[in-house]
């Protein structure tokens, strides 16, 4: 009896040491998920003033750039940049986009795109309906930096026009799917 | 001379012999090592990043994905515990190819917050596939459960919010990659 419970002493001692060797890590596993979509975005890097040089009534000229970021969808997408005037030239009396005081005045613009963009031709920018500036096609992608592009303005000079500074807006939409 | 183990047993036998007696009583010696142990209140974890449209519309530029994960933990912690706490490795990249890549640089950040036990990692850590990184540190004699010395709470918790930068390099895509998270009370 006595080696009985000798044995029993030693296995609580031992039951003492298999728990210090099995426990004291576990090690769970997380799936992480992330869906990468089509996407983009577009910084204006800075306004235009545009300017008359050379001969008189030449017309005036500016460019401004952008830089663009996209990514589309791998299998069919697409994307585009477009363009508008949503705040026709204030004050009254100088050019105007809507309603020019010459029905030949325009403003237009040409745009250059870094790759993977394709530049538009030429367009004649309007107050009622957005002009192309580039496309893309699919699995199209800038870089982290985003990408270049810049819009030649050319407004026509006519001797209508009143004297003064006039202001217009011209807003870009970027898209990609 | 016996060990005590021995003695106790031998205390026994001798009590045993006296049961006619009006009192009798009996002792045994027991004994059990309290070992550090950690576990998670849970095999397997799952969250999904996402991004929010207002703050790429808002900065104008690719932002990034983010998620929160709470872990909940148990820990009992040694005398001389310097290495208990939680970490987490990747154990596969992101898959399929194409998009984010964790093995290709510091792709996958998270910063801890609010370790109910515990101190939680400080700044933003990247999670490796080679080495596993820091989540929650646990101090030696650490508990949980039950208020002094241990913890309140049980289980004790601890926040991690993970972000991945979005490259519009990446295709357009459903990605995956697996976490590893260890913890320990040695």
């Amino acid at each position: 009896m006595y080696s009985t419970i000798k044995k029993a002493s030693l296995g609580l001692f031992f039951a003492g040491a298999i728990a210090f060797a099995q426990v004291g890590t576990t090690a769970p596993t997380a799936t992480v998920s992330v869906t990468v979509a089509a996407e983009a975005a577009l910084v204006i890097n800075s306004n235009v003033t545009l300017t008359s040089v050379g001969t008189n009534f030449a017309d005036y000229t500016g460019n401004n750039t952008f830089t663009y970021f996209i990514r589309t969808g791998a299998a069919s997408g697409t994307g585009s940049i477009v363009a508008k005037v949503t705040s026709d030239f204030s004050p009254a009396g100088g050019p105007s986009v809507a309603s020019p005081v010459t029905a030949s005045d325009t403003l237009k613009y040409t745009a250059t795109v870094a790759a993977p963009g394709t530049a538009a031709a030429q367009q004649t920018i309007s107050t009622a309906s957005t002009t192309s500036v580039a496309s893309f096609g699919s699995d199209a992608h800038s870089v982290k930096a985003g990408n270049s592009g810049s819009t030649a303005w050319v407004l026509s000079n006519d001797p209508l026009y009143q004297t003064g500074s006039y202001t217009a807006t011209v807003t870009y939409t970027i898209s990609a799917s | 001379m016996h060990p005590p183990r021995t003695i106790a047993a031998l205390c026994l036998l001798l009590t045993g012999t006296s049961l006619s007696a009006a009192t009798a009583s009996a002792s045994q010696t027991l004994q059990v090592n309290i070992s550090p142990a950690a576990s998670f209140s849970t095999s397997s974890y799952s969250f999904t990043l996402t991004k929010s449209g207002s703050l790429f519309i808002s900065s104008g530029r690719f932002t990034g994905y983010t998620a929160n994960l709470t872990l909940l933990y148990q820990a009992r912690t040694g005398a001389a515990s310097t290495t208990a706490g939680i970490t987490v490795k990747a154990t596969s990249d992101f898959a399929p190819a194409g998009g984010p890549a964790i093995a290709s640089g510091p792709v996958l950040t998270y910063t801890c917050a609010g370790p109910t036990l515990g101190t939680g990692c400080t700044g933003v850590q990247t999670v490796s596939t080679v080495s596993a990184t820091r989540v929650v540190t646990l101090p030696a004699m650490a508990c949980t459960g039950g208020g002094s010395p241990c913890s309140n709470g049980d289980p004790n918790s601890a926040t991690m919010s993970f972000f991945l930068p979005d490259d519009p390099k990446y295709r357009t895509g459903f990605y995956t990659t697996n976490l590893q998270f260890t913890i320990s009370g040695i």
